[in-house]
């Protein structure tokens, strides 16, 4: 498929074409019909590509413009979510330490609390073996 | 002469009224030029966008994945910290001011919350982690000791709801200081066995002993005083080696016996005193020693803690002796 072939057809498509110092009475008629012929190679394309306002299809012309909205969105979006993220992990850990805070403040009032039942129970023992237990 | 395209300078047609030999010539390679441009854009576009390996198809496959990043960051790291009470109308919209100090409990903390995207990034929680730990560490004690507190009481609980049972009681003698002395501990040659010797202070053991009989109510009876070998303590028990007649006043009454309670100056392995379970009474005549002294042994529960004592060798401590009146009474 060359230009040098006879008769000459397209590099691409392969298209036949009239052939110089030929075709006397049918050149117009292959020329036309290449002519046609590569305007519907062109539609081809241009189908493909589409419109960038179809959605519905949706086109590919579309698609790529969306692509570029979208990118540029989770772009943003990614910024906003390790901000959210650090903000997070700002506040978890200081949560953290009042947590420890809490914890400690409850473990000391438990211990606290748990000492004076200790001395409490010891001395109604006491008082329940009426001063024989006191031994020491 | 040929035309050049306007849109494509290595495109060439034929030019009106000239090329008459060349027109055919000129307008098929202009054809096959174009065509071969058309193909390329074609080849381009599908590449670009056509198909699941276009590029395309590749970046939207990217902005998902971005897209689910930028969704599970917010809700992983919520999960990841155990944030429950976070109510945003949606993954974007947390709105909430930087923290930048922490509780003021943790005075000299040395660290301050990380106030920034960048700094969280490079926080140091291993540091973190090991500047926080003393305060668990103490909440932890805390809770044990509490544990430990609870325990005892629930202990009491439970003795106080079972009811009484009969229990050995230990009453002491008041007025008595016991008597000091200088405790030997030796672990034999093989280090499988320790003996111990207890020999009192002289003047303390005479006093003792006498101050004992008269706390007894039983009289200043007769002891060998001066004698520094009458108590011995041998493995797993104490013996007094003393005149029969100070003896039996002592320690042979059916209706008052007395035991030892307390032998103080090291460690027993299980307990800080010798449990003592009661006084073998009427061995009393089984032991007479050669010089016609009679011999009174007290059983003891626990051996002594000799840790590191190199085998073969002794390891003296100062120590005392007191005596408490052993009984029984209900209690709880």
């Amino acid at each position: 498929m060359a230009l040098t072939d006879s008769p000459p057809t397209t590099t691409e498509y392969s298209i036949t074409l009239p052939e110089v110092g030929k075709n006397k009475n049918n050149w117009g008629v292959i020329l036309n019909a290449a002519i046609e012929s590569a305007a519907s190679n062109v539609k081809a394309v241009d189908d493909t590509l589409g419109d960038a306002a179809d959605s519905a299809t949706p086109s590919l012309a579309y698609q790529l413009t969306q692509a570029v909205t979208n990118a540029s969105t989770a772009a943003s979006n990614s910024a906003t979510a390790i901000t959210v993220a650090s903000k997070l992990t700002n506040n978890a850990l200081v949560a953290l330490t009042n947590d420890v805070n809490t914890a400690l403040t409850n473990a000391s009032t438990a211990a606290s609390n748990a000492s004076s039942a200790q001395t409490a129970a010891d001395a109604a023992l006491v008082l329940a073996n009426e001063g024989y237990y006191a031994v020491n | 002469m040929p035309t050049t395209s306007s849109y494509y300078n290595d495109l060439e047609h034929p030019t009106v009224n000239q090329d008459g030999d060349t027109w055919g010539t000129l307008t098929n390679e202009y054809l096959d030029g174009l065509l071969t441009k058309l193909k390329n854009l074609s080849d381009r576009i599908n590449a670009a966008g056509v198909g699941s390996d276009s590029n395309l198809s590749q970046i939207l496959r990217d902005i998902s994945q971005y897209d689910n990043i930028n969704s599970s960051i917010p809700t992983t790291v919520k999960s990841l910290f155990g944030i429950t009470d976070l109510k945003a109308a949606d993954i974007y919209s947390y709105a909430s001011a930087w923290n930048a100090t922490y509780d003021s409990y943790l005075q000299g903390f040395s660290l301050v919350p990380p106030a920034s995207s960048a700094a969280v990034q490079s926080f140091d929680y291993d540091l973190f982690v090991e500047k926080l730990r003393p305060y668990v560490t103490q909440a932890e004690n805390a809770i044990s000791q509490a544990n430990s507190d609870v325990a005892h009481v629930n202990s009491i609980l439970a003795r106080l709801a079972a009811g009484p049972t009969l229990q050995p009681v230990y009453i002491p003698i008041i007025g008595d200081s016991g008597v000091s002395g200088q405790l030997t501990i030796t672990k034999n040659a093989n280090g499988a066995q320790e003996d111990m010797s207890f020999e009192p202070d002289s003047g303390d053991h005479t006093n003792w002993l006498t101050a004992t009989s008269i706390l007894l109510g039983l009289g200043q009876g007769s002891a060998n005083s001066g004698d520094a070998t009458n108590v011995t303590i041998s493995y797993g028990s104490l013996m007094f080696t003393e005149d029969g007649y100070a003896l039996q006043e002592a320690f042979s009454s059916s209706t008052k016996l007395f035991t030892i309670t307390e032998l103080s100056g090291f460690t027993v392995v299980g307990t800080n005193n010798y449990s003592v379970p009661g006084v073998e009474s009427g061995a009393l005549t089984d032991w007479t020693n050669t010089s016609g002294l009679k011999q009174v042994r007290f059983a003891f529960n626990g051996q002594p803690n000799t840790g590191d004592l190199p085998a073969g060798q002794s390891k003296t401590v100062s120590a005392s002796l007191r005596m408490r009146q052993y009984s029984q009474r209900y209690l709880y």
